[in-house]
């Protein structure tokens, strides 16, 4: 081992110096978002001010205030990359909106690469002038993708559960910005574990309105509710497949908890796991063939990989006294969790095949991690005093956030699929 | 009976289509039949004994002291028409294996009052898990008085 | 094929006599106590190349300089009654990997100040444990300006490449060199590869 560490230091080896670079800066990619030519539109904010607040969401960029800005280029020819270099701006959004049909606005819109000195991306956009918001969360998206490689997700969804007072449970799904809630269902008795079908067009829940924990289905489109039929047997911990065929969720015969399989299309119920410790807390693989669960058939909980087609069981965390509630990445490959130890929880992600888990929450009532479809944010529950709220941060750690709370405690975040 | 709405909302989505597929290779599910509800219409007991049970953190066995406890219990418990045990957990850590470990705590509960005679048929077990905390502060103090099982005779 | 091989072979054996050297001290022990007299300097040397490869700072390299001349006095002083020949020979091969030592503390310090220079400005994008590298050639003049650089090996994955490419674009001059030896210059930096790499866990 030694021989080979001073072989690769030395630079008298034949082959040409090579230095690893591997940090990376602690500063975040600066952004600047200039005024579109024509964009002030009576009764409504400017589109790069939408933008601005969509890109900048999650702290993954840093934005150049617009009176900061050395000039408002509109177009290719009046942009000096050298400009923006000098104030350090890594990426550049211009853009221009035909107004002339009041009833259809026309925006073409250019990202420039500061570093590279190009365009990333020209693109073109029209929409109804009372669209604005959604245009711009189209705009945001082609633009963060073209950046980060990553999908845009402003305009995915959260689901989550509000505990304004004692008795008092409600479900409600918003904007992932947070604006334009709504209520979805509204009980005196718990609430748990929202879940989104694949389409975005129906929510899966738990609520103990007749006594006891059970399945509700609701359609968003129409209010419409039904159970899972399981005569009476306590079910929990829905989660839909993927593929929208299944719901996975945990149901208790004499006091067993296991993982089962709800056929959407025909009503089956079939049973996956059969073990007298605690199975639950199902989550689907991206591919729908696997499911992680908790279990504590160890003696304590612990997360366990199912393949579906063969029930073989593989055993995925070894460190820690308290591992549970995963949910795996949209690459299938890493997984976040609940990672508890002497007490203290913290959300943590684990690469399925290594043993390392890496904490990466601060706070220690973390849980409930839910994934942006693009696999770069985590929202989370966690507790301050006797208040729940939501909190955030991006995988790289170089950015943290909390949600606006309103009254009472906030729980249980579920990040909606994309829908293209 | 509890109060419950449903708001109807609409909301615009698109629609998404996915490939992928579930092999369907499982056993087929024997339903139990489901439990009746004796103790609804039922008058509650009012029996001078503490009526909670109290756990270790992530356990669901019993102590000494609460085997002691509901001990006093068992001839009140043969009597009563219907029990009803609702298990608790403390906040800490997650809230579905939460549920799931106060369904153990109440059924470690329930053995324990049929081994010492009393009819399986009339007890009824729920889980709330995390979800009714009896003291909502963070502290052990608290967490020690939500980590509980609560016995209703009726 | 054959140089290269000679050329690896001798390399290696090179490398092992110094690493035995820098970390056995066998040498000195050996005569250790048949010269009392030998100022303890010396045997203190080997050590600190060993210290110094490994965290190479511009003090330190000063430092060994100063005692690397002590030791070039001492092999001068040809009337030193208590070096035989043994004593000599070992001297001076400790004066050659000295010799060794220097460059590659001289490289390693520029090297380091380099990365330094790059992670500070490489705007490394947001992903979760993907093991992927871009490597790209860089030709540098001795006064430090950047002559040109090129993809080498691609990532596959634009953004992380463009990201890289953006950080070498984002400087021009790398000032690191400018002091450096010439030889050790054109062995080492005239033209080079960075490595940009994403680690998973």
């Amino acid at each position: 081992m030694f021989f080979l560490f001073f072989l690769i230091l030395s630079p008298l080896s034949e082959s040409k110096l090579k230095i690893e670079i591997t940090q990376g800066s602690e500063t975040l990619p600066k952004i600047a978002i200039v005024p579109f030519r024509n964009e002030i539109l009576s009764g409504s904010k400017s589109i790069s001010s939408l933008i601005e607040a969509n890109m900048t969401l999650f702290g993954e960029f840093n934005s150049l205030k617009k009176n900061e800005m050395l000039s408002y280029p509109h177009s290719e020819e009046n942009f000096y990359y050298r400009d923006w270099k000098l104030l350090e701006v890594d990426f550049v959004v211009i853009g221009n909106v035909d107004n002339s049909n009041l009833n259809n606005l026309d925006i073409n819109y250019l990202v420039f690469d500061v570093g590279l000195r190009k365009i990333i991306l020209k693109g073109d956009i029209s929409g109804n002038p009372n669209e604005l918001e959604q245009i711009s969360k189209i705009i945001s998206n082609r633009a963060y993708q073209s950046i980060t490689g990553l999908d845009g997700v402003f305009n995915t969804k959260l689901a989550y559960i509000l505990n304004p007072s004692k008795n008092s449970y409600k479900i409600y799904i918003s904007d992932i910005d947070g604006s334009d809630e709504q209520l979805l269902f509204n009980s005196s008795s718990p609430l748990m574990s929202p879940s989104w079908s694949a389409d975005r067009k129906k929510l899966a829940y738990v609520s103990f309105e007749k006594g006891y924990p059970e399945i509700y289905i609701q359609d968003l489109f129409t209010g419409n509710r039904s159970s899972i039929d399981t005569l009476g047997m306590s079910n929990s911990a829905p989660v839909w497949s993927p593929n929208s065929k299944y719901i996975a969720f945990v149901m208790s015969m004499s006091g067993n908890p296991d993982i089962y399989l709800y056929n959407l299309r025909n009503k089956k119920i079939s049973r996956l796991t059969r073990h007298y410790g605690i199975d639950t807390e199902p989550a689907w693989s991206p591919n729908s063939k696997k499911l992680l669960f908790t279990s504590n058939r160890s003696g304590s909980p612990q997360i366990y990989e199912l393949i579906i087609s063969s029930g073989r069981i593989k055993r995925i965390t070894l460190d820690g006294d308290y591992n549970a509630r995963a949910r795996y990445f949209p690459n299938g490959k890493d997984i976040v969790l609940v990672h508890g130890n002497n007490g203290i929880f913290h959300i943590a992600t684990k690469n399925l095949k290594s043993r390392f888990i890496n904490s990466i929450s601060k706070t220690s009532l973390d849980e409930s991690p839910t994934i942006s479809p693009n696999g770069n944010i985590i929202i989370y529950a966690t507790k301050k005093k006797t208040q729940g709220f939501l909190a955030g941060l991006t995988i790289n750690g170089k950015s943290k956030f909390t949600l606006p709370v309103q009254e009472g405690s906030v729980r249980e975040p579920a990040w909606s699929p994309l829908v293209n | 009976m509890k109060k419950k709405s449903a708001v109807f909302i609409l909301v615009t989505f698109f629609i998404t289509s996915c490939t992928t597929t579930v092999s369907d290779k499982v056993t087929s599910l024997d339903y139990a039949s489901a439990e009746s509800d004796i103790y609804v219409s039922a008058k509650k007991l009012e029996i001078n004994l503490s009526d909670k049970i109290y756990f270790n953190f992530d356990k669901a066995s019993l102590t000494s002291d609460s085997k002691e406890l509901i001990s006093e219990y068992i001839n009140f418990a043969k009597n009563a028409k219907a029990i009803r045990l609702e298990g608790h957990c403390d906040e800490r850590g997650t809230r579905e294996y939460n549920l799931a470990l106060g369904e153990k705590r109440a059924i470690e509960v329930k053995n324990y009052l049929i081994i010492k005679g009393v009819s399986s048929s009339k007890i009824k077990v729920i889980s709330y898990g995390e979800e009714k905390p009896e003291k909502l502060r963070s502290d052990e103090s608290s967490w020690k008085k939500n980590r509980r099982v609560e016995i209703s005779l009726f | 094929m054959t140089n290269f091989s000679i050329g690896f072979i001798s390399s290696l054996v090179i490398h092992i006599l110094l690493f035995l050297f820098l970390t056995l001290d066998f040498s000195l022990k050996n005569t250790k106590e048949n010269f009392s007299s030998i100022p303890i300097k010396f045997i203190s040397l080997s050590k600190e190349i060993k210290e110094i490869v490994a965290m190479p700072q511009k003090k330190s390299i000063k430092k060994l300089e100063s005692n690397a001349q002590s030791l070039i006095e001492v092999i001068k002083t040809k009337d030193e009654p208590i070096l035989d020949i043994f004593a000599q020979e070992n001297l001076k091969t400790e004066l050659n990997n000295f010799n060794l030592a220097k460059e590659n503390m001289e490289v390693q310090l520029r090297i380091n100040l380099i990365q330094k220079r790059i992670n500070s400005v490489w705007k490394k994008p947001s992903m979760i444990n993907q093991d992927i590298q871009v490597e790209i050639t860089i030709n540098l003049a001795p006064s430090g300006e950047i002559l040109s650089f090129a993809l080498l090996n691609s990532s596959k994955n634009k953004v992380f490449d463009d990201s890289a490419l953006a950080a070498i674009s984002n400087i021009s001059f790398l000032p690191e060199v400018i002091n450096l030896d010439r030889s050790y210059f054109e062995k080492n930096f005239r033209s080079f590869n960075l490595v940009f790499k994403s680690i998973g866990n």
